[in-house]
């Protein structure tokens, strides 16, 4: 028993530095929809050390290749949360003082969270992490994402100034104790930083959480001339069509099934207001599967399966800026893929398959690596 | 010729009274739709009767003579769903009951109920529970209907159910007992309506002895024939005190007597194992709601037919007290093991009350096939709420509870086209 469980070791041990560039996998499935162009029925995708090689009706084989058949199956691109605070548990926001734009969420990384394999586990690939709503300006958000061993990676480390304009920014004994205050000092003494952030992708995410608090921001957001992401709940539902025209887009978080049916329509408004959208897990204080949640419940409310999903990817990857590496299945992305029993936008979909950046995934945590043929099983993370 | 007109004018008015206290029954006649019995079967060719409440035949080329005709052409006509708990529009924290309270009391002859949407997701049935707090004694439940006819919600079954808690959400309530008092506290409720009910048979026998000597001395004082003189009161001869049935033991009763379930909420192993324990010993069936750890005693669960009634796959919130080593495929290998499972959405909270069949679908998500999800929304759900055989499927003598659909039963989503409560059609789809 204990020389097998020493082989084991050894073999992990030997395979692991493979296992970060991703072996060759060929997915083969009924349904490929790639999001960004052409979908395939049945179709194939080829993932070489990591990276998208191929997708189409059918694909090459390479020797030696993992080839995963779901002939029912549904292949579409790796989650993007572009909401949460995995990867980063405490100390986020700044109780002195309300103006901390220098701050880095980059710099304040917890790779131990057990929430990291979660996202995973429930098909999220990439996600935005935010400063906590204490600060007016709560510094500078980042874009993560993990490797099939739940090994925290940062893909952009500047994704945004966080500026929040709800109640608990300025509800404290500090300055300032009101929204026109926040607005009165996002105006004038951080103009320089908050310009700088707008001068940048997707500069300005700002978090609001009710109408009055939208109608404030839209002054941020024709400031950043497009350059600012509106961070809501579907409560915000009499801004619809000023804040699709006003910001780059919205993410929207608890978009649950709890919700009224005026307000589970909210996100098929934007939409049909011109506006891009895109949805945030609320994790770890919320559970990764509250993502997809989310788009079920906007599907509910009348947003159209494929518009859900590309909320669910390429949009998100887009409003974080992060459109060129995720989001998509097209070549020379990361190699995030989901097999799905179905459209994911349906609530009976079962994820079957995750393979995040070329290695294949459990469903529910344990990890198969598939380096060049070799198959090594992980201990399973906890849910 | 007065003589003969005189009695024929009686019967007359005779067989008028009566058919005015006996009205016809309403008849419906769905026609030319496709009927699928319950979830596992196919849909067939077939028409459906309904007379009053009730199922009364189902075949091909059905005729009904007064019958109302509806064209079900390309519809197939199949059961509505049945969330096996449900809070109404009282969230959780807001509907907390107290020993022996009684759902019906704060449901019936009000609009307490969002009863068009739980119509469009296509449930047609809800038994109301309450939030348990202290729910060692018992809190009686009931079964409404979701018809959004009228201005009240209509309650089918008064004394539903009665609901117990052992753990969890008992413990955590500050005096609490803890497990094996909660256990002793059930068990105590039932023993005592026995004891209730012996007293109860004891004064019913009493009444009737009463009765009987009463009419004997009558008889004797008519033999006497002193009318004039009026009879002495003598205290002896009042008819001993009626009992009175207080509705809280009388549903004790019924659960004693299987015409209503026993459910016990209960989330950690050692729970559930006491609640099936207690169940076995009373001679009762358990419907178990919550069931976290469920899937380690399947085996006895499916042994004793218990039904375990299931909230979210992955649930949203989830208090410590409720948050065992709860598997998200916990549905599937209940199912896998011959458990019966049902669904419901009290309890469940981010979701909305209409939400037990998104619930099950979620569920299906998580590797339960679409088939026991459908069965456990109807078959299942009808036996956890004590209504098995009397709903859940499209046969006769059972209850018209329809939805009418353009295929065959499923969990894509959709709002039926039509629901059918009784003899009335209503729309499935959002006006």
């Amino acid at each position: 028993m204990m020389q097998r469980t020493l082989s084991l070791l050894l073999l992990v041990a030997a395979i692991t530095p493979l296992c970060a560039q991703g072996g060759t996998i060929v997915i083969r499935a009924g349904t490929v929809i790639t999001v960004s162009g052409e979908n395939y029925s049945p179709g194939a995708v080829l993932i070489v050390d990591g990276r998208i090689a191929a997708v189409g009706k059918d694909v090459a084989e390479p020797d030696k290749a993992l080839v995963i058949n779901h002939p029912e199956g549904v292949v579409v691109p790796g989650f993007v949360d572009a909401g949460c605070g995995v990867g980063a548990r405490r100390g986020l926001a700044e109780s002195q003082r309300a103006m901390m734009p220098d701050l880095r969420l980059a710099d304040a990384l917890d790779p131990s969270d057990p929430a990291i394999k979660r996202q995973l586990a429930a098909g999220t690939s990439t996600w935005l992490v935010l400063p906590q709503d204490g600060n007016v300006l709560g510094g500078r958000a980042a874009v993560l994402r993990a490797t099939a061993t739940g090994e925290l990676k940062v893909l952009k480390s500047d994704a945004g100034l966080a500026v929040c304009l709800r109640e608990r920014s300025y509800d404290r004994e500090r300055e300032p104790t009101s929204l026109m205050g926040a607005l009165a000092l996002l105006e004038r003494a951080s103009a320089p930083a908050y310009d700088a952030a707008a001068a940048v992708d997707r500069g300005v995410l700002v978090g609001c959480h009710t109408d009055r608090e939208v109608a404030v921001a839209l002054r941020l957001g024709a400031r950043a001339k497009g350059r600012a992401v509106l961070f809501t709940t579907a409560d915000t539902c009499d801004s619809v069509d000023a804040a699709a025209k006003a910001f780059s887009g919205t993410v929207f978080a608890r978009v649950l099934p709890e919700l009224s049916d005026r307000l589970s329509a909210v996100p098929a408004r934007h939409v049909a207001a011109g506006g891009v959208i895109a949805f945030s897990s609320a994790a770890p204080e919320l559970p990764a599967s509250a993502l997809r949640l989310c788009a079920l419940t906007a599907v509910r409310g009348g947003l159209a399966q494929d518009a859900a999903l590309r909320a669910l990817t390429l949009s998100a990857a887009e409003l974080l800026g992060v459109a060129d590496q995720v989001g998509s299945i097209s070549s020379g992305k990361l190699g995030d893929v989901l097999v799905f029993s179905k459209h994911p936008a349906d609530a009976r979909a079962q994820l079957l398959r995750v393979v995040q950046g070329g290695v294949l995934v459990t469903p529910h945590g344990g990890v198969v690596v598939t380096p060049h043929g070799g198959v090594v099983v992980a201990p399973a993370s906890k849910e | 010729m007065r003589i003969l007109l005189l009695p024929l004018l009686l019967l007359v008015f005779v067989r008028g009274m009566a058919s005015a206290q006996s009205a016809p029954e309403q008849r419906l006649l769905l026609v030319g739709g496709q009927v699928q019995t319950s979830a596992d079967s196919a849909p067939r060719k077939a028409d459906v009767l309904i007379v009053g409440e009730r199922i009364e035949a189902v075949g091909e080329g059905l005729k009904a003579e007064g019958a109302t005709l509806w064209d079900a052409t390309g519809l197939v006509i199949s059961p509505a769903f049945v969330d096996a708990a449900n809070l109404g529009l009282l969230d959780d924290s807001a509907f907390r009951g107290g020993a022996g309270d009684m759902a019906a009391d704060m449901f019936e002859g009000h609009d307490s109920l969002p009863r068009e949407r739980l119509a469009r997701a296509g449930i047609g049935l809800v038994y109301v529970d309450i939030a348990l707090q202290d729910a060692s004694r018992g809190l009686v439940g009931c079964v409404a209907s979701t018809d959004p006819k009228g201005a009240n919600v209509t309650v089918l079954e008064r004394l539903a159910g009665l609901s117990f808690a052992i753990g969890t959400r008992a413990q955590g309530i500050a005096g609490r007992m803890g497990r094996s008092g909660e256990v002793a506290a059930v068990g105590e409720a039932l023993s005592a309506a026995r004891r209730y009910r012996t007293s109860f048979e004891k004064h019913t026998k009493d009444v009737e002895k009463h009765a009987k000597d009463m009419k004997e001395a009558e008889a004797k004082q008519a033999k006497a024939d002193k009318p004039d003189k009026p009879e002495k009161t003598d205290k002896k001869s009042l008819p001993p005190q009626k009992p009175r049935i207080e509705e809280l033991h009388e549903t004790v009763l019924r659960t004693l007597d299987h015409k209503a379930p026993l459910r016990i909420e209960a989330h950690w192993r050692e729970d559930i194992e006491a609640a099936l324990e207690l169940a076995t010993k009373q001679g009762l069936r358990l419907v178990l709601l919550g069931g976290g750890e469920a899937d380690e005693v399947a085996d006895k669960l499916a042994t004793a037919k218990a039904v375990v009634v299931l909230g979210p796959a992955q649930p949203l919130w989830v208090s410590p007290l409720l948050a065992p080593r709860r598997r998200n495929d916990l549905a599937a290998k209940l199912d896998a093991a011959g458990v019966r499972i049902a669904f419901m959405s009290a309890g469940a909270r981010g979701y909305r009350s209409d939400s037990a069949p998104l619930i099950a679908a979620l569920h299906v998500a998580e590797g339960l096939s679409e088939a026991a999800a459908l069965r456990a929304l109807t078959l299942g759900a009808a036996e956890a709420i004590g209504l098995g055989g009397r709903c859940g499927s499209v046969e006769p003598g059972r209850l018209a509870l329809l939805q009418l659909r353009t295929s065959k039963l499923s969990l894509d989503g959709a709002a039926p086209q039509k629901m059918v409560f009784g003899t009335s059609v209503i729309d499935g789809k959002k006006s």
